[in-house]
Formats: structure tokens, C-alpha cells, sequence
């Protein structure tokens, strides 16, 4: 089943405890708090957590008797609980936490990258592709955007380009991802 | 924020190039969380940097594999290459030298082939925009001309190419001349390197102190 928007019929069946509804919920918003969490937090075993704990708390507040109420905000409500939820588990397992920034900076050794489940083989084929077509210099950007994780005024300072290029830049590149990959979904 | 803003501003882009303040960031957040269209931007943008990032990995570690499979030279940075370039100047000091005692037309078989390299002067060290070095296809090496200022002294010359990433690709130590002249001429081999663009950066040392003498864009032409 797909939703398109959040609404107060959405929000009724998931207080209601509609299972369809429920999986959606935890399905779609589980993969936007592990995007959130992508560049703050290093550890898969701790997104996890904060992903689970997240879910688990807006339910059981969606549930409450004053709980929220206006169905457009549910998004924003969700991001919300889970910076909290990130802070709080951060700190008590002694991660590296700054208020602002990023929860935890420390390096999981035990672990690969949180980004394991974005990357796939058909992905990285599509990927290969656009960054075939781009000439070196382009490469080079985002070689150090993606890989060093430099920031962009870095970026920009090195390779004498406007902050504006480097979005453009990544902006088509997104593009034609998106282009391929839903032409590849498509067609499969 | 709200959905046209969001696309006004590339907020997808700005958001995954780290571009926002802590107060944008979580605006862009809470705004994303409850618009499913720039929730797939954001989705999108994040895969593509995962992969790219998994893909230039893969290559760049193929290729660094390619490298050190024998019957590959290396051009890595390594103290053999060094030794090995240090001889170079050596042989090339003594050829030199050789060739003026023996004079025109005895020079040995084995001897070098003389040949034009291109020379640059190389700016001073300065917060001003760097110069470029361009450096002909196919060249053993350029020259690069420096002059110490009043009462400068060096013990020694070190020397680094950079490449795009700030790796060191290349780099010696050498002895400073036994002549006392304020003005020098040092000859970096860059063969080994692939063409593409540079950093060359050139520091004197004095006991334990490094001075940085120049630093300079070097671009090797195809």
C-alpha cells in the first residue's frame, strides 16, 4: 500500500494500532532517521538502537491521550524525538556528543560504515556510469566531497570553485541517478 | 522551511555537502521528515554518495594493487625512490662534471643525452593566489629556481608533490649546495608521475627548523 501524505486518516490508524500502517510508518520513517543519523553517528549498532528507540517512543506517544494531534507535523515530530533519543543514547554509552554537531564521532572499529545499506552492486553500477562521463576535474570534487569528506569550503578552496559548482555539480549528478535507477526499476 | 524554499536552495545538496548551521540543519529535518518528495532527494543524494564514495574506493584501491604487482614500478612515494633519484643527481653531477674535464667530443658511450628541460621560477612562500608550473608531456623533470633572501641559510632542501587529495606522490631530501650562491636551481624528477595537477611544495631546513620556501600548482600536460 502506498501513502502519499500524512494525514488524520494516517495518523488514526496508526494510534488505532493498524498493522499496514504500523510497517509503513516503521519502514518509511526508519530509513529517513538513518539518513539523519549518516554523517553523525558511526556506529550501525547505535543508529539501530536510536532507530528502534525513535519508533517505539512516537507510538507510544501518538497513543497518549494528549498526544499529537496535527498530522502535518508528525514528520517534524518524529525528527525531533530522535534527535533527543540520539543525544540521550549517545551520552550513555559514553559517546563523544557535542549539543549541536554530531552525536558521535568516534569510529566504530568492530564495524564498517553505517552506509552498508545504502550500497548495493546495481547501485554502485549506475554510479560508476555517471562518474565515467564526468571529465577529471569533476571526478576529482567529488572524490574529495564523498570519499575525504571534506568539507565543501575545503572542496571549494582546493579546487578554486564556487560553493554553487559543487552543488550544480551534485545536484545533475543526483539526477541522472535517479533517472537510471527508475528507469532500471522500471524495466525490472 | 517549506518545499519550494527547499528546492530553491538545493537544500538536498546542502544538506549531504554538510553547507547548513546546526539551526538549518534541524529546520531542513523536520521539514524533510514531512515531505516525502524532498525525503527522496535526500534518499537519493545519500546513495549516490555512499556509492560513489564505495566505487572511487574500489578503483583507487585496484588500481594501488595494479601498482605493486611486480613488473609494475612503483611511483609511490618510498625511500628506494629516493635513494634511487638522490643517485640520479649524483650520476648526473658526476656526468656533468666529467664532461668538462673531458671536454668536447669525450664524452663516454655510457653518458647521459644531454637534453632541454623546462625551468621556472618559483614564487615565494605568500598567502597569494598560487602559481602554475606547467610541465611539458613527457618530461624527466623541470627545474625549479629559487633565491634565498639576505642571510638565508639552509642546511638542506626538502621537496613534496601533492596530489589533488594532499597525498605526497613524490618527494626527496637533498644536501644543500656546496657552492654559496642566492640563487638555486633544482632539478625535480616527476617521470614517475601520472599527468594531472599538483601541488609543489618546497621547504628549506636549517638544524631541525623547516621553513617553507615556495609552494606552487604543477601541472603535468599529457
Amino acid at each position: 500500500m502506498l501513502f502519499q501524505t500524512f494525514d488524520e486518516d494516517y495518523l488514526r490508524r496508526l494510534r488505532s494500532g493498524d498493522s499496514q500502517v504500523e510497517q509503513h510508518f516503521a519502514k518509511y520513517f526508519g530509513e529517513l532517521i538513518h539518513l539523519k543519523l549518516r554523517r553523525r553517528v558511526r556506529s550501525p549498532q547505535l543508529a539501530e538502537d536510536i532507530r528502534q528507540e525513535t519508533i517505539y517512543r512516537v507510538l507510544r506517544t501518538l497513543r497518549e491521550k494528549d498526544g499529537l494531534e496535527d498530522a502535518r507535523k508528525l514528520g517534524a515530530f518524529v525528527s525531533g524525538v530522535c534527535h533527543y533519543v540520539a543525544v540521550e543514547l549517545s551520552r550513555s554509552e559514553g559517546r563523544y556528543e557535542t549539543p549541536d554537531r554530531d552525536f558521535d564521532e568516534q569510529t566504530d572499529v568492530a564495524q564498517e560504515n553505517t552506509d552498508a545499506r545504502l550500497i548495493s552492486e546495481e547501485r554502485n553500477k549506475e554510479v560508476r556510469k555517471i562518474l565515467s562521463k564526468l571529465d577529471d576535474r569533476d571526478r576529482k570534487l567529488l572524490r574529495a566531497v564523498f570519499l575525504e569528506e571534506l568539507g565543501s569550503s575545503e572542496v571549494c578552496r582546493r579546487f578554486g570553485v564556487e560553493p554553487d559548482y559543487l552543488r550544480v555539480l551534485i545536484f545533475r549528478a543526483k539526477a541522472r541517478f535517479k533517472q537510471a535507477y527508475i528507469k532500471g526499476a522500471a524495466s525490472a | 522551511m517549506d518545499h519550494e524554499t527547499a528546492i530553491k536552495t538545493q537544500a538536498a545538496e546542502r544538506y549531504v555537502l554538510d553547507e547548513f548551521t546546526p539551526e538549518e540543519r534541524t529546520d531542513f529535518e523536520d521539514h524533510y521528515f514531512g515531505c516525502m518528495a524532498c525525503a527522496d532527494d535526500v534518499k537519493a543524494v545519500s546513495i549516490l554518495a555512499a556509492n560513489a564514495k564505495s566505487v572511487i574506493a574500489a578503483e583507487e584501491a585496484h588500481t594501488a594493487a595494479a601498482l605493486r604487482s611486480p613488473g609494475h614500478a612503483t611511483w609511490r612515494f618510498s625511500w628506494g625512490l629516493v635513494a634511487s633519484a638522490a643517485l640520479n643527481l649524483v650520476l648526473l653531477a658526476g656526468i656533468g662534471m666529467q664532461g668538462l674535464r673531458l671536454g668536447p667530443g669525450k664524452v663516454p658511450a655510457a653518458s647521459m643525452a644531454a637534453e632541454f628541460y623546462q625551468s621556472f621560477g618559483i614564487p615565494a612562500a605568500s598567502r597569494a593566489e598560487m602559481k602554475t608550473l606547467p610541465v611539458p608531456a613527457g618530461s624527466r623533470f623541470f627545474g625549479a629556481r629559487f633565491d634565498l633572501m639576505a642571510g638565508q641559510h639552509f642546511d638542506s632542501y626538502e621537496y613534496q608533490i601533492l596530489d589533488a587529495a594532499g597525498t605526497p606522490r613524490s618527494g626527496q631530501a637533498v644536501n644543500a649546495p656546496s657552492f654559496n650562491d642566492t640563487e638555486l636551481q633544482l632539478a625535480i624528477p616527476v617521470s614517475p608521475l601520472p599527468p594531472g595537477e599538483y601541488v609543489f611544495v618546497l621547504r628549506g631546513r636549517q638544524q631541525e627548523k623547516l621553513v617553507e620556501i615556495s609552494r606552487a600548482h604543477l601541472s603535468i600536460r599529457r
